[in-house]
C-alpha cells in the first residue's frame, strides 16, 4: 500500500511538523512547570497551572494523537513498514506509550487548574514537581523517538517465514 | 522517513562484500534499547507497589503525600471525569 510520491511527501511533512510540534509543546509544558516550582510570585504560580489545562487539551494531546496518526500512515503507506525496522517499532511503542501517560495525566493537569482557579487554594499545594517530572520524562522519550527518525539505526527483524505446504 | 529502507540492505550487502559480519541478527544498540525500557518498567513497577498502586493528581500535592484520603488543604473546583476511578480517589472534602 505504497503512496505516491506527492502524497507521501504531505504525509511526511505533516509528521514531522506533528512530532516536533509535540516535542516543542513538551518544552513549554516544562517550562511551565519549573516556573510553578520556583517562581515566588503567587499569581504567576496560580496562572502557570491555570494555562497548562488549555496548553495540554489543545496543543499536546492534539499534537500527539496526530503524531501517532500520521506515523501509523507513515508506516502503513511507505516500504518502512509498522513492524519490519526495530527503529520504526521502537519509535511506535515511544509514542503509543507517550501518548496513553499523556491522556491519564490529563486528570493530574485537571486537578492542578482546579486547585489553582480556587481564591482559597494555598498556592504552597501547587509546588509539586509532578509538572516537572512528567514534562522531563516526556522530553527524553520524544527526544529519543526524533533521533530513532533521523539516524534510523539499522536493523531489520526478521519474522519467521510461514512454512509452505507442500 | 525520506530515506528509503533500500539504504539498509545496501549496507548489508555492502558490508557482505568486505566480509564484514553480517547485522541480519539483532543489533546491539536494540539490545541496550530493550534493556533500558527493561529497567525502567521493572522501575515503575517497583514504584508502583511500594506506593500501593496509588499514583492520581491527589499524590502529586506537597500537602497531600501519602493522604489522599484525608482532607486537603485546597479544594479544586473542577475535576476530570476520571478522577472518580479507582487510584484516583479525590480527596474528601473537594466538593
Amino acid at each position: 500500500m505504497a503512496m505516491a510520491a506527492p502524497v507521501r511527501k504531505f504525509a511526511l511533512t505533516s509528521h514531522v511538523i506533528a512530532s516536533v510540534g509535540w516535542l516543542g509543546s513538551i518544552i513549554a509544558f516544562l517550562v511551565l512547570g519549573v516556573t510553578g516550582l520556583t517562581s515566588d510570585d503567587p499569581g504567576l504560580v496560580r496562572a502557570v497551572y491555570l494555562v497548562a489545562e488549555p496548553l495540554t487539551w489543545f496543543v499536546i494531546v492534539p499534537l500527539a494523537g496526530a503524531s501517532l496518526i500520521t506515523g501509523l500512515v507513515q508506516g502503513l503507506g511507505t516500504t518502512w513498514g509498522l513492524f519490519r525496522h526495530y527503529w520504526v517499532v521502537f519509535k511506535l511503542v515511544i509514542t503509543v506509550v507517550a501518548t496513553v501517560v499523556l491522556l491519564i495525566y490529563t486528570e493530574t493537569v485537571g486537578f492542578f487548574a482546579g486547585v489553582a482557579a480556587n481564591p482559597a487554594a494555598d498556592v504552597t499545594d501547587l509546588r509539586a514537581p509532578t509538572f516537572v517530572l512528567h514534562a522531563g520524562t516526556a522530553l527524553v522519550l520524544l527526544s529519543t523517538a526524533t533521533i530513532l527518525a533521523v539516524y534510523k539505526p539499522p536493523g531489520r527483524i526478521s519474522w519467521p517465514r510461514p512454512r509452505s505446504r507442500e | 522517513m525520506s530515506d528509503s529502507p533500500r539504504d539498509d540492505q545496501a549496507a548489508e550487502h555492502a558490508n557482505a562484500q568486505r566480509g564484514l559480519p553480517s547485522r541480519t541478527g539483532t543489533p546491539r544498540w536494540v539490545k541496550v534499547f530493550a534493556a533500558v525500557g527493561a529497567i525502567l518498567i521493572v522501575l515503575l513497577v517497583v514504584v508502583l507497589l511500594l506506593t500501593g498502586g496509588r499514583h492520581g493528581p491527589a499524590r502529586h500535592l506537597p500537602s497531600g503525600e501519602g493522604r489522599d484520603t484525608e482532607a486537603p488543604k485546597a479544594t479544586p473546583q473542577r475535576r476530570g471525569p476520571a478522577h472518580q476511578g479507582e487510584g484516583h480517589r479525590p480527596p474528601q472534602g473537594a466538593h
